[in-house]
Parts: structure tokens; C-alpha cells; sequence
């Protein structure tokens, strides 16, 4: 009796996304761009070959060793060689470059008078991403110039071979960044943005679809194919939803850890249900706002800002503890914030299960909420959509 | 007599602009979902954004360390690390696990291990490693804290180098030794290399494009749910002119909100001339409107421009370039970027308000910016005859 219910809405609103493009669009359009868009426009990892230029005022056989070193970084392209400062800030300011390194007037004869000649280095941190890429090349590259000179001084000195490398570098980092080692912008972009775009879809997928009953009025139909009863119009609605954004979802972690080769370290379950109860505590999250607004054009507002809001509020690029303390709150309140705490604590780190469980419990709470406030939806489709 | 007709034509044509400008005001302020896109959105979100990003910088990770080796050198890496301003040493742990417990319970994100061998190794006159885990969910807290490292070693080795030489040599063989070529790092227009002044900027151009994308959908969804075409089917320029005047006479309020009053409220780099944003603002907001109106062809109910503009602002951004360069783009999506305002305006944005550049040194974005108003004038009016004739 239930089960015929749930199967003739399930029936009804398939007919509903076929009769029009824009479902399909919005639900398999667009998560599926998503994809095709982030994994290539970030598939190089990193932004190498940053556009830099050199000012070389000394022009010596020392200066222009330093600039060949220099060109042969991967991370470095040296498009131009400038006259001046103000002709590189030029070409800085046109964005041509993105920082250039400037080597003083007499570099090698100062060096040679032991008179400590420096090498100044110009970043342009409006472009965050490749100034800071270029702010680690050119440490590296003027720690590199330093040993050399003091290798020579030490030797000099007549100290040992053995000795004079351990004290280019006394003390030494052996960094192990855990997880992602080649400091791969995609691993973490990816797997952060690509289920947020998935996570706002959803929410908007999902309103329209409820939201299309009361604003049509059609909502004695809806009920009718349910045989009266809310639970079973809302199940079979937001079954259908809940299977294709959870398929889509599978098929963005398989692209992630199986074609991409992401790093992956648990159980390939964990994550699974991760993007089940994601995508179910999203459409929670649908039904919470609409029981409260039952206004619809202000609750495809409410959820539209949810949506976009998320991509800076789930702590991607922006570590949620920096934050001030209501933003702090408020992110507890996103799906895909959770989720990506899961991801970090599974996929990315390898952690135990246990370590998550406030996560996993969060998502299911989005649930419960919403089946509280069941009857509260139940009066306003009532009120609203006949 | 000839003359007098056409003097007749262009009063007639003016009346009618003024009278289409009138009649969108009116259509404008009656609707509330197009007032919430037009002043509300532009309004609160820039305030809403800059506040989440506004600490810029990240301060005081917790850091958690297992220091085997206990002495005096061991002590000084680990003060001198405490003191930056990145890190924050929480725990001084007994061994790797309990360090690794606190990671996991995210009371640390990363964990600075020194072995129990190095004041002896530095005696040696062998070199020291210090072990260093971080947690790789966030790359900004990485880079902070392993440059605050590197940083604090580079420093020590100064001294230590200088402990290792032998006595009795000079003063500037000692200079040399220590630091033969000093560098001076200046990151230029964005100090303190913030996330708030690098996205913010590009942030307040992309909210002034997609209210405009919002708000003439929603205008055009209401017209097309009352079931009667769009435009009347003549005079389709005075529309679109008198339209164009609408909504730029609107936007001048939210131009000078974006673009002066938010970098003011929250001290972002305002290093442009005012004029010269304003010569800017001009051909972003044009081209705005007019893709605007293009795109609004496909808004056949008011859900649809919560359904399909909502997606756009996220690929615009990183379109524009200023998270990921435009140079590390595939060819596609760069061929793509070109065509959206949003790209152009960030660019010329950003050179002139953060970077301070002059508009003759902007030009390439900001010519790109007039050749797109022109396209998108061209397929607006094309759109709006389409329309018209439904």
C-alpha cells in the first residue's frame, strides 16, 4: 500500500523532469560540468611557469649565472629582462608579470669585498596563488646563491669538505606534508568545491521541486498520487532527487580517487555514506528552510545564499578557526562542511572512524530536524499549494 | 520640410525613451525579488564576504611538539617557532602518538618532531633535521607555518655557523660567512599577503555583474509568466536605451558602494584614481546589463533565475583569474573567460584599485571590456526583437 504510494510519486516526478530541460540541466548539467570544469582547469596541480622578469643591473658572469638558475626553475618562466625598477613595475602593474627580482648595480664585485651586496625580490600577492608560488622560488634561489658563496669563504678557511656541507645547513626541515605531498591545489580545491557545487545544486533542485507544487497549486495532485499521506509524497519526491545527486556523487569521488588518483586512505564506504547523508541532510535543509519561510520566494533566497555561501564558509581556503565566532557557529550548520571534515579525516588523513563520528551524527541530526518539523510542512503545503 | 520630420522622429523617439525609462522604474519598485537583487544583494553581500575573510591571515595554528632531544638548542627552536606569528605550540608531547592523537582530534594541525641527537650532531659539525607533519586539509596553513619554520631555522643556522668557524677569524669573513647575500623580499599591493584584499576586489566586481544577471532575469520572468510578450515590437532601441539608462541610474549608488565605500569600510588597497573607476565602471556595468538581457531569453518562470544564475557566479570567479591564473588555464576556459564581463572587469579592477595602475596601463582589459558591450549590445537587441515578436 506504501510501497504502490511511494512508487506512483516516484512515477509522476520522473514524468515531471522529462517534460521540461531545466531539471536535467540543473541536476545532471550542471554538477557534471562542474566536474569536466574544475578537474581540468586545475589538472596541472600547481600554476607553473609563473610569468616573471629579471632586472639585472650588474650584468656580470655571476648575476647572469643566477638568472639562468633561475629560468631553469619549473615553477618560474622569465618573460622579460627590464632596464630599471620602474620599467618592471610597469610590466608588473600591466600584468604581464607577476614579481621579478631585481640584482643590484656592482652585484659581484660587492660580493668579492665581502660587503654583503642583497638581492631584492618584488611578489605581486594581489594574484595570492602564483605570488606566493614565486615567493618560495626565490627563497630557495638566493639560499642557493648564499651557499655557494659561503662554501667558497668556508673553503677558504680550510675547513674540511665533510664539514662545510653540514654548515651551509646546520639545521635542516624535513617537511612531510601528510596526504599530498606534491602540494596539489587540485586535491584540495576539488575535493572541497566540487561536492559544495553539488551540495548547492541540490538545495535549489530540491526547492524547485517542492516549491513547484504550491506555486502551480498542484499540490492536491501530488498528495493524491501519495494517497493523502505527506510522508510518502515527501519520500517518493526526494528519493528521486536523493538517487541521481547520490549517483553523481559516487561518480565525482570515483573521479576523484579512482581517475585522478586522489589520495584515499579508508574504506571506500566511508565516503560513500558520507555523499549519501550529505545529499540527504541538504534536502533536510531544503524542507527546515520551507517549514520556517513558507514565503518561496524568500526561501529560494534563503537556500541560494546557503548555496553560495558555503563555498567561503566551509573553511576551504579560509581555515574555519581563524574565523570570527558567529561565522564559527554558522558553519556547523552546512552539510558539505561536515562532509568535508569526513573527507579529511578518511580520505585525505587515514584517521579512524572514530575520530569523525561528530560529523556523521551532525548529518543525521539535519535529518532528524527535519522530521520534526514534518507537521509544520505538512500545514504550509496544505495552506499554500491548493 | 524634410528636416521638420525628422526633428519630428527624434522628439517622438524621446518620448518614447522617456516613457519606457519611467514605466521600468515603476516595474523595477514594484517588485520586490528585483529590488532584493538590484540593492539588497549588492549591498549585504559585500559586507557578508569581507567580514568572513576579514581576520586575512592565519595566525597562531596550534602546533604540537615532541622535543626527545631536551636541550638548550632543542628549547631555542622550539621559543623562537612559538614566537611567530603563525605558530602557537600547544603540547609538548612524550612521543610521536600522543602527538598523533592530538592531530586527530584536530587540537594540532601540525607536529614538529626533534630528535633526540641534535645539540650532539651540531657538535659534530654534522647537520641536524628537524622532522616536520603537517596536516594538508588547508594549504594556508601549511605554507604559514613552514615558512615561519624555515625561517626560524635560517636564522639559527646564522649563529650556528658562526659558532662552528674558527677563532681568530675576521670580522668580515664572519659577515660573509653568515649571510653573504642578504635578500629583501617586498610583496607589493597586497602587504600582508591577506585573503581578504586578493579576493574581496575581484568579489565586489563579480556581485555587481550577477545582481545585474539576477535582477533583469527576474524582470523578464515576470513578464513572461503573465503570459504576454516581452517588449512591444517597436522602437527596440529606445527600449533597450531607455532600460540601459534604468539601470545604470540605480547602479550609480551601488557602484560607489562597491567600489569606494566598501574598500574604505574595510581599508582594502584603494591606490586608483576615483575618476578613472568610474571611466571603468561605465563599460562593466553596460556589458553586465547587456549580457544581462541576453541570457534573460532562457528565464521562462522566477525559479529558473535561482536555478540557472546561481551555478554561474562560482565558474565566473575562477574564470576571471584571480584565484587560478589565466596563464595555467586550458585553452578552453580561457577562450571562455574572455567572453564574460566579470574577467575584464576583475582584471582592470584590480590593476587600478589594488595594484595602482593607471587606465592607460589597464587598457588591454578595459578595450576587451568595450568590445564585449558592444557584442552583448548587438545580441541584447537581437534577443529583445525575438522576444518581441513571440
Amino acid at each position: 500500500m506504501m510501497c504502490s504510494g511511494v512508487w506512483r510519486v516516484i512515477v509522476r516526478e520522473w514524468r515531471c523532469i522529462v517534460a521540461q530541460p531545466l531539471l536535467p540541466l540543473c541536476m545532471i548539467g550542471m554538477p557534471l560540468f562542474g566536474m569536466l570544469f574544475f578537474l581540468t582547469m586545475l589538472s596541472n596541480g600547481l600554476p607553473e611557469h609563473v610569468p616573471t622578469a629579471v632586472v639585472d643591473l650588474d650584468n656580470s658572469a655571476l648575476s647572469r649565472g643566477f638568472v639562468r638558475n633561475l629560468q631553469a626553475q619549473q615553477a618560474i618562466d622569465v618573460v622579460m629582462q627590464c632596464n630599471s625598477y620602474s620599467e618592471a613595475r610597469d610590466a608588473m602593474q600591466r600584468n604581464d608579470i607577476y614579481g621579478f627580482i631585481l640584482i643590484p648595480h656592482r652585484f659581484a664585485a660587492m660580493l668579492a669585498d665581502a660587503k654583503q651586496p642583497a638581492i631584492s625580490f618584488y611578489t605581486n600577492d594581489a594574484y595570492l596563488i602564483p605570488g606566493s608560488l614565486l615567493y618560495e622560488c626565490y627563497t630557495t634561489q638566493s639560499m642557493l646563491v648564499s651557499a655557494g658563496v659561503v662554501q667558497e669563504v668556508l673553503q677558504s678557511l680550510g675547513l674540511p669538505e665533510r664539514r662545510i656541507l653540514s654548515l651551509l645547513q646546520p639545521l635542516a626541515i624535513d617537511s612531510q606534508p601528510l596526504g599530498n605531498p606534491w602540494l596539489n591545489y587540485s586535491v584540495y580545491l576539488s575535493n572541497s568545491f566540487l561536492p559544495t557545487i553539488l551540495q548547492l545544486m541540490v538545495l535549489l533542485v530540491t526547492m524547485y521541486a517542492i516549491a513547484r507544487e504550491i506555486k502551480h497549486r498542484r499540490t492536491d495532485a501530488w498528495l493524491l498520487a501519495a494517497r493523502g499521506s505527506m510522508p510518502v509524497a515527501l519520500v517518493g519526491k526526494l528519493l528521486v532527487y536523493a538517487f541521481v545527486f547520490i549517483i553523481e556523487g559516487v561518480l565525482l569521488q570515483s573521479l576523484l580517487y579512482g581517475y585522478m588518483q586522489y589520495p584515499h586512505h579508508a574504506p571506500m564506504w566511508r565516503m560513500v555514506c558520507a555523499m549519501a547523508l550529505m545529499v540527504v541532510a541538504t534536502q533536510s535543509i531544503v524542507l527546515i528552510v520551507l517549514s520556517i519561510v513558507p514565503i518561496l520566494s524568500i526561501a529560494y533566497s534563503v537556500v541560494s545564499v546557503i548555496g553560495v555561501v558555503s563555498f567561503s564558509l566551509g573553511g576551504f581556503s579560509f581555515p574555519v578557526p581563524e574565523m570570527y565566532v558567529p561565522f564559527r557557529v554558522l558553519t556547523n550548520l552546512l552539510p558539505v562542511r561536515h562532509y568535508f571534515l569526513i573527507y579529511v579525516n578518511n580520505a585525505l588523513n587515514g584517521y579512524p572512524l572514530y575520530y569523525c563520528r561528530g560529523e556523521y551524527i551532525a548529518l543525521l541530526l539535519f535529518v532528524l530536524v527535519a522530521l520534526l518539523l514534518l507537521p509544520r510542512l505538512y500545514s504550509v503545503v496544505w495552506r499554500y499549494g491548493r | 520640410m524634410a528636416g521638420k520630420g525628422v526633428v519630428k522622429s527624434i522628439y517622438r523617439a524621446m518620448i518614447a525613451l522617456l516613457y519606457y525609462w519611467r514605466d521600468e522604474y515603476t516595474r523595477i519598485f514594484r517588485d520586490a525579488e528585483v529590488l532584493v537583487f538590484f540593492l539588497l544583494l549588492p549591498t549585504a553581500y559585500p559586507i557578508l564576504y569581507a567580514l568572513i575573510y576579514n581576520p586575512e591571515v592565519v595566525v597562531d595554528v596550534p602546533v604540537a611538539v615532541v622535543d626527545e632531544s631536551r636541550t638548550v638548542l632543542s628549547r631555542e627552536i622550539v621559543r623562537n617557532f612559538d614566537a611567530t606569528p603563525a605558530a602557537r605550540i600547544v603540547s609538548h608531547c612524550a612521543n610521536l602518538d600522543e602527538a598523533r592523537l592530538l592531530m586527530m582530534q584536530r587540537d594540532c594541525y601540525a607536529i614538529l618532531v626533534i630528535s633526540a641527537d641534535i645539540t650532539d650532531a651540531i657538535a659534530r659539525g654534522e647537520q641536524a633535521t628537524l622532522v616536520f607533519y603537517t596536516d594538508m586539509s588547508l594549504l594556508l596553513n601549511y605554507k604559514s607555518l613552514y615558512m615561519a619554520l624555515t625561517e626560524v631555522t635560517l636564522d639559527m643556522d646564522v649563529t650556528l655557523r658562526q659558532q662552528a668557524l674558527p677563532i681568530g677569524v675576521s670580522n668580515s669573513i664572519m659577515n660573509i660567512a653568515q649571510q653573504p647575500v642578504p635578500y629583501a623580499s617586498v610583496v607589493m599591493f597586497n602587504p600582508t599577503s591577506g585573503v581578504a584584499s586578493f579576493l574581496i576586489p575581484a568579489v565586489l566586481v563579480l556581485i555587481l555583474q550577477q545582481s545585474l544577471i539576477l535582477g533583469i532575469g527576474m524582470l523578464a520572468a515576470v513578464w513572461h509568466e503573465k503570459g504576454r510578450g516581452w517588449y512591444a515590437p517597436h522602437r527596440i532601441w529606445a527600449q533597450l536605451c531607455a532600460r540601459t539608462l534604468c539601470y545604470v541610474s540605480i547602479y550609480i549608488f551601488n557602484i560607489v558602494y562597491l567600489f569606494h565605500f566598501v574598500p574604505w569600510v574595510f581599508g582594502y588597497e584603494q591606490l586608483g584614481s576615483a575618476i578613472e573607476i568610474f571611466l571603468w565602471a561605465l563599460p562593466m556595468t553596460l556589458s553586465s546589463i547587456f549580457m544581462a538581457t541576453t541570457l534573460s531569453v532562457w528565464v521562462r518562470e522566477r525559479e529558473y533565475v535561482y536555478l540557472l544564475f546561481v551555478f554561474t557566479s562560482v565558474v565566473f570567479i575562477f574564470l576571471s583569474g584571480i584565484a587560478w591564473p589565466r596563464y595555467a588555464m586550458p585553452e578552453v576556459w580561457r577562450y571562455l573567460s574572455y567572453m564574460i564581463p566579470s574577467t575584464w572587469g576583475i582584471e582592470c579592477f584590480v590593476q587600478m584599485n589594488t595594484m595602482g595602475a593607471t587606465l592607460a596601463q589597464a587598457s588591454h582589459a578595459y578595450v576587451c571590456l568595450w568590445i564585449l558591450t558592444l557584442i552583448y549590445a548587438a545580441t541584447a537587441y537581437i534577443t529583445m526583437r525575438y522576444e518581441s515578436k513571440k
